[in-house]
């Protein structure tokens, strides 16, 4: 009898096991816990390649994305794990310089918490600093959602738009919880309508926007929520779906007159 | 495969939690957690984003204000804009300048041994 339970939960175990569905969001590199794949001069090249294709296209805002797991790793439509929006800024150095560059405004995971998220600035060297394949997906919008983005991250919108609730999963139709990917999407949605309004926002979202289905087994989800924090499917009311960079990137292709996504590789 | 009994419960936990937390970055304690057998390996010393910064080839950032296109930023609905710089000289879409140094977020060593906790800046 133990022979046949023990070889049930094997089964079980192995079907419902890794390669893991790696959706993978929002990871902050600088909380620690990730070996670089790269030397830190791969990385910092990169990292200046990207900001000069921005800069080259004349990007005010862009939305970037990062592989933060290989593509063996990830479920089927899904290519990047991680999104936010790369600002063309004035920084301000340590040492008192002022230099033009690119800020990315993230909503990350948090480590310690892994339900709950954080809005964190950083730079692109941080942005790239642990992925796991050196790629870079970009979105860059037409100059007037540039411009009207750029008003919604400026202002207390922004903030008031993240819902610090985290699902690594996150349904973008509905409220409760929030990913890196469904945060981005409202706010590219309040700078598309000039609004501050979520129920607007989502309203539209229905609409017009085509979530990613999750390819995850159903049992790997359940399971999924029922031991892991990071996700959960309570704010899914039908088949799991979720909001993607190249669901995004689809989304503005069709209604962004202007915008144009293409992705930044490492030399060869 | 031979386990005992506490094992096995070990083993099918440990891989439905795997099963949840292959949602989570590449980067996160968590994921990391999982991949160690449910040991956290995560030392912020260690990190990608440390390395990179002690590898003094970047330099610590400490703000960044966005620069607009012709210096016209419409405001929110709602909400005021903020911080914005105004870049008069270019218009949208011409070829931005960027110089070939490096920024990063992470603090240099020197700074982070005199924080008491070196925790990143979270919120902006």
């Amino acid at each position: 009898m133990f022979r046949i339970v023990r070889t049930l939960l094997f089964l079980l175990a192995t079907t419902t096991a890794l390669p893991a569905g790696a959706i993978g969001f929002s990871g902050d590199s600088r909380q620690g816990g990730e070996a670089s794949q790269f030397a830190a001069e791969t990385i910092i090249h990169f990292s200046k390649k990207v900001e000069k294709a921005l800069a080259a296209k004349g990007a005010r805002v862009a939305i970037l994305a990062r592989m933060g797991r290989p593509p063996a790793e990830l479920p089927k439509g899904m290519h990047f794990t991680h999104a936010g929006f790369a600002v063309y800024s004035e920084i301000t150095t340590r040492d008192g310089r002022k230099l033009p560059g690119y800020a990315i405004y993230n909503l990350y995971q948090n480590a310690a918490s892994p339900n709950t998220s954080a809005l964190v600035q950083d730079y692109p060297v941080d942005f790239f600093a642990g992925v796991a394949v050196l790629e870079a997906g970009i979105i860059i919008p037409s100059a007037e959602l540039q411009q009207r983005l750029l008003a919604i991250i400026t202002s207390p919108t922004y903030q008031a738009l993240h819902e610090p609730r985290y699902s690594a999963i996150a349904n973008p139709y509905t409220l409760g919880y929030q990913n890196c990917t469904e945060f981005v999407l409202d706010v590219v949605n309040a700078a598309v309508y000039q609004t501050d309004d979520i129920r607007k926002i989502k309203a539209a979202t229905k609409q017009y926007f085509t979530a990613q289905k999750v390819n995850v087994s159903p049992l790997k989800l359940l399971f999924g929520s029922m031991f892991s924090s990071e996700v959960t499917l309570s704010d899914q009311p039908g088949e799991p779906v979720t909001a993607t960079f190249e669901s995004i990137a689809s989304y503005l292709e069709k209604y962004d007159q202007g915008s144009e996504s293409f992705s930044v590789l490492p030399d060869r | 495969m031979n386990l005992g009994k506490s094992n096995w419960i070990t083993f099918i936990l440990g891989t439905f939690v795997a099963s949840g937390s292959a949602f989570a970055d590449a980067g996160t304690q968590s994921e990391q957690a999982v991949r160690q057998g449910g040991l956290s390996s995560a030392h912020a010393s260690g990190s990608a984003a440390h390395a990179i910064a002690a590898s003094g080839q970047a330099t610590s950032a400490i703000a960044a204000v966005p620069l607009a296109s012709g210096g016209v930023v419409s405001a929110a609905a709602g909400a005021g804009s903020t911080a914005v710089a105004k870049d008069s000289t270019r218009a949208a879409n011409q070829p931005l300048e960027i110089g070939d140094e490096t920024i990063t977020a992470m603090p240099p060593p020197d700074q982070a041994l005199r924080n008491k906790a070196d925790k990143p800046k979270n919120g902006i």
